[in-house]
């Protein structure tokens, strides 16, 4: 068993200029270049740990509770859509700098790296709705050389104070509820975990991906090839 | 050969590379139809003056005309010039039928008729039956055949051979001589052949035209050129002599075994003996005569040679029938070298070949400065007028001349003098630098060589001569010249001056 | 060798001891985990085969195959069209100034594959040198995509292979008589019909051979196409890697051996139909022997003469002006990373607006780069010592024993060139997950040690191929054995090769990424492998370092070079 240590989410994230009036508000806007033109940006197959066939299926018109298991065919079929209009990014920060240089207006991206550029005064936005969210877990391994420091180190990181600590620097929900006591309004909004950011969100089906990582890099490769 | 009927004209041909002058004025006009021969020790020109005609190099000033066509500029595709290059360069993926069929199949020639001339090219060379060998299947000898095919194969106006003999043995390339003079009769083209083998060009030539240090010092048929060679240069490199400086053309005519003479016309001041044409022992009527102790003696066959010293301290050669063999041979032996009156040769000019002054003691670099003097009246004003500085390496011809502002700087010419004209002809002053300069220079200067023509027109010409400010030279001009120009196109003049000395 | 003399004084024993240590290290280090990465191919997950009919089911992996296929077919193509023109440039150049152009494709060459894939990110990017530069200039109004994209990665792979093709074809048209130029002018073939009839033929090999090389590299690439592609730009090696890092090892095995199979058929099909491979291993045991050549045809027709009468008058300019756009291709490129290491702003911006240090100061702030630079230096050395043990003996056991069993040596020694350097790592990776070496440096300059070798013995055998054997003879009849002439002629004579060699393999080691990747792990991490782990962050420090080892580069060469006491590009 793990201890959860931050909750954190990937979301669309916007680049604001780009879209004055009305603002993309889901998977299904992400996917319509005409409404809401501009280049996008997603991770590339490789880096199999983001929702990109969810958002594909959302897009596609499944229903949130409906998403898992995946199909994985449709999910690549629609992927391949956006295929002429994508930025593929391999690594979490790049999103970020293609928004906020205006070459993409959309991009998946890890909602803590947004809040920060946001922070810093950037013109960016996060789309909560139909975002995913999942923790990240501490693990011991068995017969681990330190296992007992490895166990302290837990119970310091866990603190109700250490987590407040880490959801102001990094933007990410802390996992000890009592954190969230911890924390201001402002500070809180931004948070993954905020009610109003939480309840358009769904929670990563841990089981599914373990399972069909290879098969969804696979054909995700394969469709846009 | 005496209507004249020349098939390419060369007019004061100039090539420099950098700073190194390869060929300084060639005239030459070849006859259709003729062997000539470029012959020359190596480094002489000869195999420039062969990729000038041909099209490979383009020549720093003058002429060359084919017929009534300006070749200068056409490159040597168009030029009909076929060449047989030393080592044959021939293509080594292409079989010999294919090496010779190629001239055709860039003309464009039919099938059948390339097929039916390179039948008839390996019949002229006799190579029938190898037409698929590749080359390196074929000896030297047959390689040697199929670039003489390969060159003839689209009828050139002139074949052009550079040293095509030299990979061979020495069997193999005398039958080869005889294989070309019969190709040369059969085909009536003209032949222009490149060789620093003065044995092959004698007996091969129809005229041989004798190269040094960028020049044609002769040309003239194999016989008058060994018979009377003129130059010190052709007698020394066309068989061998013996070269007798004339120090008193009339020395001694009493004593019957010291007694040279000679009519010294002009500046003739050496002699030249054949070796055959002289002999060992007591003079006779109408012989000169000079003591000599014999230094070495060569048993060869049919002659035996005898090296001996003079009593001048001069080398002698004589070649001796090997069955008159009544004399004492021994090295040591004093006796007198001998030769009938007629049989001596003068020679207008005194040694000075390429190979002669690398064998001797020479300064390292020379500094020339060259001022330059009006003539008579026309610049009264002039002594001193523009002055230049040089330092020259003589056998690498390296000239460097001092940049405009330095040398303005250092020698302060007359302004005045330097933004007007320089008449024509004007005098150049070569100031030694006392210990640089040397005797070499000096002697050189004595010995009357002319600075070369230089590509901005000035003309050194003349004998320099001597006086208390210096040694002068006349300097030339096609019309005036600027001041500061003439004076560093004097100077690059005298750095080829310097080259001679 | 020359002459069938066996220079005296060293019995069979004495080869075969010199010649057991490195063909022993590669026994155990090369070829056994070859032979496991097959084996791995039929026994896991089963044993079965499963794999290759998965590879032979799948439309997706025939795709990444193909794609794998074109880009390396369009990169060679590119090489030969680009190279070979430079490669005549430089030939005929005078000789000074051939050294200078020659200099040009040396220097990229050596510099880091990485840091030449990094300036291409600088130089491509949307807010790259190019795109700044063409906005300045008002000529376009959006970025234009340079990269993440075919074109990308084909500029990005030519840049690395060019040098490869421009090196071979030029050690090729070295070797022909440059008169058989002026023998074809002089019998009526205009410029470029001399060119393609009497030149080009004889320079066949050199193209082949270049064409062969690049492919080889080309077709086992990973980097470019990660780092300036899209997913439409990966290639076999990528998906190896990937099949790798999500534990398919059997996977991954059967992948690798695809591609070593279908490497081995090209070559040998090369091979038999236009010879070449002996151009690359130069110095096979009977190297010094003159080129022999095929019967070629000539194909004179209306199609070649059209293409006379259009190549004529153009061809006396065309290898001058692609010579230069190529040299400059080559060499602007690398230097582009030294501005911007200097720019205060995190992007590039144009023109400049001022210098500044803190990039630098980034580099020797961060405790992770300094490890990785001290890592690799001390890999790298490891890497010399051990590539010169091996070597050096070797190389004498080869070249003076000649024939038979040393030259079959010779070709296993030298085999790991023409290996996909994918595979190789693969193959360390599986055998040192059994030794547990992973993850450490001796694990990793074990590894380097393996493509090192060849290099070292390539140019230890060139030496002491024009090694003069009567200086031995001269020795030994002054009373030295064979062991004091080896020590005191032969090694100290061929000592410029020595360090030669050195420089080759502490550079192939320095600038190694593949086997770094799977078996550094976070303890033994190189520079590459950090560099590689930071090429998402366009951020300067990149550039800083790139500076630094472009310093360091020509710092080893300059050294290696006094030591040789001869001039550079004389090699």
């Amino acid at each position: 068993m793990g201890v959860g240590t931050i909750y954190y989410a990937e979301a669309i994230a916007i680049n604001e200029e780009a879209f004055p009036g009305e603002k993309p508000d889901s998977w299904a806007d992400f996917w319509d270049l005409e409404k809401f033109p501009g280049k996008r940006s997603l991770p590339w197959c490789d880096v199999a740990t983001y929702p990109l066939p969810e958002a594909a299926l959302l897009a596609d018109g499944v229903a949130l509770e409906d998403l898992y298991p995946i199909d994985i065919e449709r999910a690549a079929a629609k992927l391949k859509e956006l295929s002429e209009d994508t930025i593929w990014w391999k690594k979490a920060n790049q999103p970020g700098q293609l928004l906020s240089t205006g070459e993409v207006t959309m991009a998946m991206a890890p909602s803590g790296r947004i809040q920060k550029l946001v922070d810093e005064g950037a013109p960016l936005a996060i789309v909560w709705n139909e975002g995913r969210y999942t923790f990240d877990v501490w693990y011991v391994l068995k017969g681990a050389a330190n296992a007992d420091n490895a166990m302290r180190f837990i119970a310091a990181a866990s603190t109700p104070e250490a987590q407040a600590r880490m959801a102001r620097a990094l933007g990410y929900g802390p996992t000890n509820p009592r954190a969230l006591e911890l924390l201001d309004e402002a500070t809180l909004k931004k948070l993954p975990n905020h009610p109003n950011n939480a309840k358009s969100m769904f929670l990563k089906n841990e089981e599914w991906w373990i399972e069909n990582r290879s098969k969804w890099i696979e054909a995700c490769t394969e469709a846009l090839l | 050969m005496n209507t004249s009927d020349p098939v390419l004209q060369i007019e004061q041909l100039h090539k420099t590379f950098g700073a190194v002058a390869a060929l300084r004025g060639i005239d030459l006009a070849i006859e259709r139809g003729e062997f000539l021969t470029l012959l020359g020790p190596s480094g002489s020109g000869k195999s420039t003056l062969l990729m000038l005609i041909a099209g490979f190099e383009q020549p720093s000033a003058g002429r060359i005309r084919m017929d009534d066509q300006d070749l200068v500029g056409v490159p040597a595709y168009k030029r009909q010039i076929g060449v047989v290059f030393q080592n044959y360069a021939l293509f080594p993926h292409l079989t010999v039928t294919e090496n010779i069929a190629f001239s055709l199949r860039n003309l464009r020639w039919s099938t059948p008729a390339i097929a039916e001339r390179v039948s008839e090219m390996l019949q002229l060379v006799r190579m029938e039956g190898y037409g698929d060998r590749l080359p390196e299947e074929l000896s030297g000898g047959q390689q040697q055949r199929v670039a003489m095919a390969r060159a003839l194969a689209f009828k050139p106006k002139i074949l052009l051979l550079d040293e095509p003999l030299g990979a061979l043995d020495r069997k193999l390339r005398e039958h080869m001589h005889v294989e070309l003079r019969k190709i040369h009769r059969q085909l009536e083209t003209t032949l222009v052949y490149v060789t620093h083998d003065q044995e092959e060009a004698m007996v091969m030539s129809d005229r041989i035209a004798v190269m040094n240090e960028g020049r044609i010092v002769r040309l003239d048929t194999p016989r008058a050129l060994y018979e009377d060679p003129q130059a010190h240069f052709v007698a020394g490199f066309i068989g061998e002599a013996t070269i007798i400086k004339l120090t008193d053309p009339s020395a001694r005519p009493d004593d019957p075994d010291h007694r040279v003479s000679a009519d010294p016309t002009g500046k003739a001041a050496y002699l030249a003996v054949r070796p055959e044409k002289a002999r060992l022992g007591r003079p006779g009527e109408g012989d000169n005569a000079i003591p000599a102790t014999i230094e070495e003696t060569l048993y060869a066959g049919d002659v035996t040679k005898v090296i001996l010293r003079l009593a001048t301290g001069e080398p002698a050669i004589v070649k001796l029938s090997s069955d008159d063999g009544e004399m004492s041979l021994e090295p040591g032996t004093r006796t007198t070298f001998v030769w009938r009156r007629e049989d001596g040769r003068l020679l207008h000019d005194g040694p000075r070949s390429g190979r002669d002054h690398l064998t001797q003691p020479c300064p390292s670099a020379v500094r020339i400065q060259a001022c330059a003097r009006g003539a008579g009246e026309k610049m009264p004003q002039a002594h001193s007028l523009l002055c230049g500085s040089a330092w020259v390496k003589p056998w690498r011809a390296r000239t460097r001349t001092l940049g405009d502002k330095k040398w303005r700087r250092d020698l302060q010419p007359d302004e005045e003098a330097m933004s007007q004209d320089v008449p024509s002809p004007i005098d150049l002053r070569l100031m030694k630098d006392a210990s640089a300069w040397g005797r070499q220079g000096r002697a050189a200067a004595w010995q009357g060589y002319h600075a070369q023509p230089h590509r901005r027109g000035s003309r050194a010409s003349g004998d320099p001569h001597t006086e208390d400010s210096g040694t002068w030279i006349r300097a030339r001009f096609p019309g005036a010249a600027h001041g500061s120009a003439f004076a560093r196109s004097a100077i690059h003049g005298l750095g080829l001056f310097a080259r001679d000395a | 060798m020359r002459g069938a003399a066996r220079p005296p004084g060293r019995s069979r024993l004495a080869i075969a001891l010199l010649l057991v240590p490195a063909v022993a290290f590669l026994v155990v280090f090369y070829a056994v985990p070859l032979w496991d990465v097959i084996l791995l191919s039929v026994t896991e997950p089963t044993v079965s085969l499963d794999n290759f009919a998965e590879i032979a089911e799948k439309g997706f992996y025939h795709s990444i195959l193909l794609t794998t296929f074109e880009i390396s077919l369009v990169v060679a193509g590119l090489c030969l069209l680009l190279g070979y023109p430079t490669a005549l440039l430089i030939v005929h150049l005078p000789a000074n100034l051939g050294r200078i152009a020659l200099l040009f494709v040396v220097v990229p060459f050596f510099t880091s594959l990485l840091v030449r894939n990094f300036s291409w990110i600088f130089l491509l990017g949307n807010r790259g040198v190019v795109n700044s530069l063409l906005l300045y200039l008002g000529l376009i109004d959006e970025p234009l995509a340079l990269m993440y994209n075919r074109f990308g990665v084909l500029v990005g792979m030519t840049h690395v292979l060019l040098p490869y093709a421009i090196l071979v074809i030029v050690s090729v048209l070295r070797t022909i008589d440059p008169r058989v130029l002026l023998a074809a002018g002089s019998l009526a073939a205009p410029p470029f019909t001399a060119f393609r009839r009497a030149y080009f033929p004889l320079s066949l090999q050199g193209v082949v051979a270049a064409f062969l090389l690049v492919f080889l590299i080309s077709i086992a690439f990973f980097v470019t196409p990660a780092m300036l592609g899209s997913p439409k730009e990966i290639m076999i090696a990528n998906m190896i890697s990937s099949k790798v890092g999500f534990l398919e090892w059997g996977f991954a095995a059967a992948l690798s051996v695809v591609l070593l199979v279908t490497s081995f058929l090209l070559i040998f099909l090369i091979q038999r139909f236009f010879g070449g491979l002996g151009v690359l291993t130069a110095g096979s045991a009977d190297g010094n022997r003159p080129r022999r050549f095929r019967r070629s045809k000539s194909h004179e027709g209306k199609l070649t003469g059209a293409l006379d009468r259009i190549m004529n008058p153009l061809w006396p300019y065309l290898p001058p002006i692609v010579g230069v756009a190529v040299l400059a291709f080559l060499f602007l490129p690398v230097l582009i990373v030294i501005p911007i290491s200097l720019s205060p702003q995190e992007y590039f911006v144009f023109p400049p607006s001022g210098l500044s240090l803190r990039w630098y100061e980034a580099y020797f702030d961060s405790r992770s780069w300094t490890t990785a630079t001290v890592n690799s230096i001390q890999v790298a050395g490891m890497t010399v010592v051990m590539t010169l043990l091996l070597a050096v003996p070797v190389s004498l056991a080869i070249v003076k024993s000649g024939r038979g069993v040393a030259a079959m040596a010779y070709a296993f020694i030298i085999s790991p060139i023409v290996m996909p350097g994918i595979i190789i790592a693969i193959a360390v990776f599986f055998f040192f997950a059994r030794l547990g070496l992973n993850g450490t440096t001796w694990g990793l300059s074990i590894g380097h040690t393996i493509g090192a070798l060849p290099l070292a013995t390539v140019v230890l055998c060139a030496a002491l191929r024009n090694f003069d054997n009567n200086l031995e003879r001269a020795s030994m009849s002054l009373g030295a054995g064979p062991f004091a002439t080896t020590l005191k002629v032969t090694l100290p004579v061929i000592k410029p090769a020595i360090f030669t060699a050195a420089f080759l393999a502490f550079l192939h080691s320095f600038d190694e990424i593949l086997i770094a990747l799977l078996v550094s792990g976070v303890r033994a991490r190189t520079l590459p492998k950090k560099m590689w782990e930071s090429f998402q962050d366009v951020d300067p420090t990149i550039a800083a370092v790139s500076t630094l080892l472009i310093l360091f580069t020509g710092a080893l060469w300059l050294t290696s070079y006094l030591f040789r006491g001869r001039r550079p590009g004389r090699r």
